[in-house]
C-alpha cells in the first residue's frame, strides 16, 4: 500500500529513497548522512531534536495531503525555527544566486536585448524574496524566540508580551509565488527559442525545484508555526487582575 | 461579451456569470451597429450574448461577423420571437431562467472543444484591444486611467485583464512587462 505518512519507526534511509528531496531537510537540521539503519526517532534523539517536529517537517515535505496536527507541542518551536532559518540561508546563499547566474548566461546566449527583461524580472523577484526573508529573520523569528523563552520561564514570572502578535505576521505574509510562476511560463511559452545548449532546461528545473521547496516552506510556516504561536500567545496572555 | 441596452438585464447577467466563474466578461451597452461592430472586433469574444434583434440587424458589418469570426451566439430572449428565428442560435437564455441554468448554458459552450480551435478566438494571441490594454497596464496605468484613455468602463478593462492573464498564463505586472517587451509591445527603455 502507498504510504501516506512517515512515522518514528521508519528508517531514515528508506525515507530518502522514497523522496530524495528530503535530503535538504537533513542538511537544514544538521543531520549528516551515513545513517545506517537508524529510524527517524533514533536520528532525532541522537541530534537532540524533537521526533515530532522532525516528523512534521518530513511529512509536510513528503505528502501533499498531509494535514499536520500541532496540538500544544510548543517544544517543537525551536526545531521548526532552526529548519526555517537554515532554509532561508539556503535560498539566499545557494539556490537563488545559482539561478541568477544561469539566467544571466542564458540571456547572454540569446543575443536579444529584450531578453534582458527576464534578468531584470528575476532581480526584482530576488529583491522581494530578500525583503520577505529579512522581515522574518529580523522581526518575526526573534519575537517567537522571545515568546518561547517567556513560556519556558513562566514559573519565574517573565516580562509581559510586547505589542507585536503573530497576527501581524499573517498580514505581512504576502504572496511572492506569482512572479516565480510567471518566470517559468515565460521561459516555457514566450521567450523565443534562439539559444543553443541546455541552459533554459537547467534554469527551469531550478525554478521548479525552488518553487516546490518554497511551497513546503510556506506550509510549515502557515500550518505549523503560526497555529502553534497563536496558541502560545493565548496561553501567555496576562490574566486580568481581580483586585 | 454581453450586448444589452437594459441596465437591469445587462448587469444582472454579468453578475450571475462572474460569480465564482473564472471568465472575463465584456459588457457593452452600445446599440449603434458601427460601435457594436468595432467593440466586437476589438474584443473577439468567444460568446456573444444579445437579443435576437441584434443578430438580425440589417447592418452589413454585423451580418458579416458570423462569417469572419468563430463565436457562439446566445440569444437573450425576453419578448416573443418566432421559434424559427431562435433556431439559429447556439443557445438561448430566457428571462425566467434561474442562475444555475444560465451558468450551465454558458459553461457548456465554453467547454466546447471546437470553440478553442477558432482562429480568431482561442490560443494565446491577444486581440488589438487586449494589446492596447496591456500596453497601458505595463506602463503603470491604473484600471481607471486605462478606462478613461480607451473610453471604456473599468468593468470592461478588468474583463480584458482577465482575458490577457488567461491567454498568456502570466499574472503579475512584472511578468506581463517581460511579455510586452519580448513582443515589442513596449520598448525596454519605457520600463
Amino acid at each position: 500500500m502507498q504510504k501516506t505518512v512517515f512515522t518514528g519507526e521508519d528508517s531514515m534511509a528508506g525515507i530518502i529513497h522514497s523522496n530524495y528531496r528530503i535530503l535538504v531537510i537533513l542538511e537544514r537540521m544538521g543531520i549528516k548522512l551515513g545513517l545506517g539503519n537508524q529510524t527517524v526517532e533514533e536520528v532525532a534523539t541522537q541530534h537532540q531534536l524533537q521526533t515530532g517536529a522532525l516528523l512534521l517537517i518530513l511529512n509536510l515535505f513528503g505528502f501533499k495531503q498531509y494535514n499536520p496536527e500541532v496540538g500544544k507541542h510548543y517544544a517543537f518551536i525551536p526545531d521548526i525555527l532552526r529548519y526555517l532559518k537554515n532554509s532561508h540561508s539556503y535560498f539566499l546563499e545557494q539556490k537563488i544566486p545559482s539561478i541568477q547566474q544561469h539566467i544571466h548566461q542564458l540571456v547572454f546566449q540569446l543575443h536579444d536585448s529584450n531578453a534582458a527583461m527576464v534578468e531584470l524580472c528575476y532581480n526584482k523577484y530576488i529583491e522581494e524574496v530578500t525583503e520577505h526573508i529579512g522581515y522574518e529573520n529580523e522581526i518575526v523569528f526573534p519575537y517567537i524566540e522571545q515568546l518561547f523563552r517567556m513560556y519556558q520561564n513562566r514559573a519565574n514570572g517573565g516580562p509581559a508580551p510586547e505589542s507585536y502578535t503573530i497576527g501581524i505576521y499573517g498580514e505581512h505574509h504576502e504572496d511572492i509565488e506569482g512572479l516565480l510562476n510567471d518566470l517559468k511560463n515565460i521561459l516555457i511559452r514566450h521567450l523565443p527559442q534562439k539559444e543553443t545548449g541546455n541552459l533554459r532546461r537547467v534554469v527551469l528545473q531550478e525554478l521548479f525545484d525552488l518553487e516546490s521547496d518554497l511551497n513546503s516552506h510556506t506550509r510549515i510556516e502557515n500550518e505549523v508555526l503560526i497555529p502553534l504561536v497563536k496558541k502560545l500567545e493565548q496561553e501567555l496572555e496576562p490574566v486580568p487582575d481581580n483586585r | 461579451m454581453i450586448v444589452e441596452p437594459s441596465d437591469t438585464l445587462r448587469e444582472g447577467l454579468e453578475c450571475i456569470l462572474t460569480d465564482r466563474n473564472n471568465i472575463g466578461i465584456v459588457v457593452e451597452h452600445c446599440w449603434e451597429p458601427a460601435e457594436l461592430y468595432s467593440a466586437f472586433v476589438n474584443t473577439q469574444p468567444r460568446i456573444l450574448i444579445a437579443s435576437p434583434a441584434v443578430f438580425e440587424s440589417r447592418d452589413k458589418q454585423i451580418k458579416s461577423l458570423r462569417e469572419k469570426y468563430a463565436f457562439h451566439s446566445v440569444g437573450l430572449v425576453y419578448s416573443y420571437f418566432h421559434p424559427d428565428r431562435l433556431e439559429e442560435f447556439d443557445a438561448l437564455i430566457h428571462l425566467n431562467d434561474n442562475r444555475e441554468k444560465i451558468k450551465a448554458t454558458v459553461n457548456k459552450l465554453l467547454a466546447d472543444p471546437a470553440d478553442q480551435s477558432g482562429a480568431n478566438t482561442g490560443g494565446d494571441t491577444l486581440s488589438a484591444r487586449e494589446t492596447e490594454v496591456l500596453r497601458l497596464l505595463v506602463r503603470g496605468n491604473s484600471t481607471k486611467k486605462i478606462a478613461e484613455a480607451l473610453f471604456i468602463s473599468t468593468h470592461t478593462v478588468n474583463a480584458h485583464r482577465k482575458n490577457i492573464i488567461r491567454k498568456l498564463d502570466i499574472q503579475t505586472v512584472s511578468g506581463l512587462t517581460i511579455y510586452a517587451v519580448l513582443n515589442n509591445i513596449i520598448s525596454l527603455e519605457e520600463v
